[in-house]
């Protein structure tokens, strides 16, 4: 009986991992015969004897892996370098990028390198000045066209000192840069930036617009100040509706202390949190402003969806996308799920304040750089490769998987696409329009936890752990004591 | 009067157990619900009850690779092996170590008894800062072998004295006899005691099996694509953009089902197995 | 058909020729004990060392001795100490839950009763269900507006505001406990269980002749015979508890605030997300020192408990 039951269960275990291997290895098979087949078509096109590869580590999610999957045998046709893609989720991929490149390891030729890594890997990047000054380069390479905000805040850097930012030029300038001392290493990919996605449909019905205009004596429109934002999305909560105004992100992490510093921005503030001297600067009024408001939203107004205090990206683009709010902030395109009826999305810009006459914004972004491992061999062909997939043409081709462009000419190719204004509506257009005018990161060492500092101090603000004054001195606190572990002297330069 | 009392006890444990049972069940639930529904319908709320059960998210999980890093079915391969290598070599070495502390008598016995056992409060994340770096030297990031000896490792205590527990209950004379018929260490473990014990072994197997299907934190710090197990595949459905919650539950089904299914055949022997030997099955 | 362990009399006899026998022992324990210092000797001595020293992954030429540097900054640090003594109160709180539920859950499938059997194989889902998968799911039933969880209490008319579990240090840390509970009673309940079948019914007998009432039963009796079934429960689930990871990097990871912070959780984020190799082995160190002075007095009972006999 008992040896029975025992191989009973031999035999099903047998025959579990027999079906769950066989399932995943037809799959995988398929996957393998497919490449085999790319490098064997390949073979024939390139000229010569071997193919010469190239490996690129790439993000899996945040940087459209697909788009520039698409490209890649264009280029293999057009070169006959393969390049061979590895890509890892965020936290892996920094721990392989900063390992690989600490080890001084050759395999990788190009990384994707997100902002905040960059003032531990300035030494350890390779500074593609030099090529870009070669005259062939310099005639195909059209700089200015990338949008200057973009390039100034992703790939300009110090050397010697990362931690500076170099001032900005209307139009990205080689000379001035390298006048000021900086360098380039890279060139940008793909940006993000927060963006405000709001529901159309809700916007446009008469009876909205009717009964907003009674309330509050204007049309209801895409919201453009902060006071606007207020009534807008006053009007849109009905919870006994389940609708609220907006989401908001004050959760602890990267989306906390990005909401933080979008809104410092907007009332006046220093949207770097830290300057170049590496000192906190956002204990100033302007911030206590600005977060009063952002807390009385969450907590007096409450125009957002309960909840709200745990909210990451994903939890605001799951509220929104299934119809919990009429606006939302957030850095990707989104998607209403099927029981959102008549549900039409489009974007608008980031609302401001008007300060001495003139709109004052300040939208987080942040740009995913490609960059050149400085102990890779093959210097030049990684800066061809880069060159190339950074071009006008190539980001246009990769706008069809939803890059997110960083050359102005792509967005103007966006905005005349009928189908993908089909598809987005405004969204590249406003795309566009908040890089030019984003506010970046500061540039230190340690910044993942600088960042949980700043995120935690919202976070208890949100949550009624303590005011807003004691939670910015607190926060303040821990970030010149992280600063100092990270080899800072804040204060001096 | 008895009879009575008796009576209402057995309501009362209905009553009880009943709503608990729910209870532990409603998770799972959710994610057998929530797998079956359409993408979008999913996190509807309030929750859509009238739907058309659907298999596709379990079909695209198998198919598309659109999106995520590595496909699902490659994950799920590396988790089979990772798992199923870890369990043999631990049951291997494991055996060894049981036998030798079950049977044998020399210097520093108790000592190396105790620490076997004591090793199982070692956490993961302390050990793998060194084994982090040390992998990373070794070039051994992403590769099977990184993940397999640290949880062979993770399992010994376990197994070692599970094992044990079952060898003291084979009779010493059985061995004894075999031993004057000339048949050395290893053939007394290998023809006598191992065929004796199997039950017993297989219950164990199962116990690292499962250690090693549902390990975290070295999969995600130590894998990066190719060695990827499947529960890293689950976080991975979390992303930026959402949550792909069909194929997130979907996955979630496909990974627990094999260890449900082998809990609930196996639980006497690992009832067994757990309790040291204070219970037979 | 269950009996009570019947061992002491087929007890090991040690070999007597004890100089003949070394050799074998060493090579059948060699490999085990290799892998196990590989993992667990190993560390503890590179921790050690590093703990002196300040490293960044990132600069490893940046390497300096720093003495006791790193340990005078942890104990200033408020997120270790919220690690270590999150980690207690999580690691108790949890334990002591089950414990509490599982005896119960145990007592009553122990009855001989219609479904009892089925039930008893139900409650063995929650144990089975990978963790990760676990902590996410409980996660998003928890949270607020989509959250089921919510959403029902609200329709049964039980809460009237939402309750974002997740958003507050409190109800997070419940929640994280509430999530080792579901997650594990059941197999505090299948050991505790497995020592209730397992009773020698002449002694219930003998106790219900004299007239003995059910709780004298269950204090005098069945408990004292439960004793080694709990002790088993009680030290495999809080050591596991002492070294939850995944639980709270799923559920909270350490929010709202700092607020569920564990200790493993703090050395992931100090030597795998800002690469202080230096600190993080400091605290790690420290982690391991706390946990063997609780953890060592119960696994040596724990051994006595599965010698002894």
């Amino acid at each position: 009986m008992k040896k029975n039951l025992f191989t009973s269960i031999t035999w099903l275990v047998i025959a579990v991992l027999t079906i769950t291997l066989l399932s995943a290895c037809t799959s995988r098979n398929e996957g393998s015969s497919n490449s085999s087949a790319d490098s064997a078509s390949s073979g024939t096109d390139g000229e010569g004897s071997g193919t010469k590869v190239l490996n690129l580590l790439y993000t899996t999610n945040e940087a459209n892996v697909e788009a520039i999957k698409s490209v890649l045998p264009d280029y293999e046709q057009k070169t006959g370098i393969r390049v061979e893609l590895t890509s890892a989720p965020y936290t892996n991929l920094q721990q392989k990028v900063f390992q690989e490149l600490a080890n001084k390891s050759a395999h990788y030729d190009l990384m994707v390198i997100d902002t905040p890594w960059m003032a531990d890997l300035t030494d350890k990047l390779l500074p593609i000045t030099e090529f870009l000054e070669d005259p062939e380069v310099a005639a195909t390479i059209e700089l200015e066209d990338f949008i200057p905000k973009v390039f100034y805040d992703t790939t300009v850097y110090n050397p010697s000192k990362p931690w500076l930012h170099a001032s900005e030029m209307d139009k990205v300038d080689l000379q001035d840069i390298k006048s000021q001392g900086f360098e380039i290493y890279g060139l940008p990919i793909q940006s993000n930036v927060l963006t405000m996605p709001y529901r159309k449909d809700l916007f446009d019905k008469p009876e909205n617009r009717q009964a907003f205009k009674e309330q509050y004596g204007r049309e209801l429109e895409p919201p453009v100040t902060w006071d606007e934002f207020l009534e807008v999305a006053q009007f849109f909560t009905r919870p006994n509706e389940q609708l609220w105004g907006t989401t908001l992100m004050p959760g602890v992490g990267d989306w906390g202390a990005d909401d933080l510093k979008t809104f410092v921005a907007a009332w006046g503030g220093d949207g770097l949190l830290i300057n170049d001297k590496l000192e906190p600067t956002y204990d100033t009024p302007e911030t206590i402003e600005a977060l009063t408001y952002y807390n009385d939203l969450i907590n007096k107004h409450q125009v957002v969806p309960p909840g709200t205090s745990t909210f990451s990206w994903t939890e605001a683009g799951t509220a929104f996308g299934s119809g919990l709010t009429a606006m939302t902030m957030n850095y990707f395109t989104q998607t209403l799920t099927s029981n959102v009826e008549g549900g039409i999305i489009d974007y608008a810009m980031v609302p401001g304040n008007i300060i001495d006459g003139r709109l004052v914004q300040g939208p987080h972004f942040g740009t995913w750089n490609l960059s050149i491992n400085k102990f890779s061999g093959n210097h030049k062909e990684a800066f061809d490769f880069v060159a190339w997939v950074t071009s006008s043409e190539v980001q246009q081709k990769m706008l069809q998987k939803q890059l997110h462009p960083t050359r102005i000419s792509v967005y103007e190719v966006a905005q005349a696409d009928p189908a993908l204004t089909e598809r987005f509506n405004n969204f590249y257009k406003t795309l566009g329009d908040s890089l030019a005018i984003g506010v970046g990161r500061p540039r230190t060492s340690n910044a993942e936890e600088i960042w949980r500092a700043v995120a935690t101090g919202l976070n208890n603000i949100v949550t009624g752990k303590g005011t807003i004054e004691e939670n910015l001195a607190s926060s303040k606190k821990q970030v010149i004591t992280l600063l100092e572990q990270a080899g800072y002297k804040p204060g001096q330069q | 009067m008895g009879i009575r009392l008796r009576y209402i006890e057995n309501i009362l444990a209905y009553l009880i157990i009943i709503p608990l049972l729910l209870l532990f069940l409603f998770p799972f639930l959710w994610l057998i619900i929530t797998s079956v529904k359409e993408g979008t319908d999913a996190i509807a709320i309030p929750p859509i009850w009238d739907f058309h059960p659907t298999f596709n998210n379990y079909i695209s999980l198998f198919r598309s690779t659109e999106g995520r890093s590595a496909d699902f079915s490659g994950m799920l391969v590396s988790s089979v092996i990772v798992s199923v290598v870890t369990t043999i070599l631990g049951l291997i070495t494991g055996t060894m170590g049981a036998y030798a502390i079950a049977r044998y008598k020399f210097k520093g016995k108790d000592f190396i008894s105790t620490w076997t056992l004591s090793t199982l409060m070692v956490p993961a994340a302390v050990s793998l800062i060194p084994i982090f770096l040390l992998v990373g030297s070794l070039n051994l990031m992403d590769t099977y072998i990184a993940l397999i000896i640290p949880y062979v490792a993770f399992n010994l205590p376990l197994i070692i004295w599970m094992i044990r527990g079952f060898i003291l209950d084979v009779p010493v004379a059985i061995e004894e006899a075999a031993m004057v018929d000339g048949c050395s260490t290893f053939q007394i473990l290998w023809k006598v005691v191992i065929p004796l014990i199997l039950p017993g072994m297989a219950a164990t197997s199962i116990l690292a099996l499962i250690q090693s299907w549902n390990e975290f934190l070295f999969a995600l710090v130590l894998t990066r694509d190719m060695a990827k197990t499947a529960p890293i595949g689950i976080a991975e459905f979390i992303t930026m953009y959402g949550i792909q919650w069909g194929e997130m539950t979907a996955a979630s089904i496909v990974i627990t089902s094999p260890i449900i299914i082998f809990t609930i055949f196996v639980r006497k022997y690992l009832v067994r197995g757990l309790t040291f030997g204070a219970v037979k099955g | 058909m269950a009996t009570l362990s019947t061992r002491t009399h087929d007890a090991p006899i040690a070999r007597k020729k004890k100089s003949k026998m070394n050799a074998p022992a060493i090579i059948l324990l060699a490999p085990a004990v290799l892998l196990l210092l590989s993992v667990t000797l190993y560390p503890f001595l590179y921790l050690l060392y590093t703990s002196f020293f300040s490293q960044n992954l990132m600069n490893p030429s940046a390497k300096a001795w720093i003495g006791f540097g790193n340990y005078a900054a942890l104990f200033k640090d408020a997120d270790v100490i919220r690690g270590f003594t999150n980690t207690l109160v999580f690691a108790f709180g949890a334990v002591g839950i089950q414990m509490i539920l599982g005896t119960l859950i145990a007592l009553i499938l122990d009855k001989d009763l219609p479904g009892m059997k089925a039930i008893t194989i139900m409650m063995l889902i929650p144990m089975s269900i990978t963790p990760i998968v676990g902590a996410l799911t409980w996660k998003y039933l928890l949270t607020p507006p989509f959250g089921w969880v919510g959403y029902y209490l609200q329709k049964l008319g039980i809460i009237d505001q939402p309750i974002v579990f997740l958003g507050s240090g409190f109800s997070a840390m419940m929640s994280m406990i509430a999530l080792d509970v579901w997650n594990w009673t059941p197999f505090v309940a299948l050991i505790l269980l497995a020592g209730l079948k397992s009773r020698p019914h002449d002694q219930l007998e003998a106790a219900s002749i004299d007239g003995a009432r059910r709780y004298q039963v269950f204090i005098y009796i069945t408990l004292p015979f439960l004793k080694r079934f709990i002790l088993i429960a009680v030290v495999l689930r809080l050591i596991e508890a002492f070294k939850n990871f995944t639980g709270v990097f799923g559920l909270t990871n350490g929010g709202p605030g700092n607020s569920t912070l564990l200790a493993s959780l703090v050395v992931y984020r100090k030597a795998l997300e800002s690469f202080q190799i230096g600190y993080a082995a400091a605290i790690a160190f420290i982690f391991l020192i706390l946990l063997s002075i609780i953890t060592t007095p119960l696994i040596g009972r724990l051994q006595k408990e599965i010698t002894n006999d």
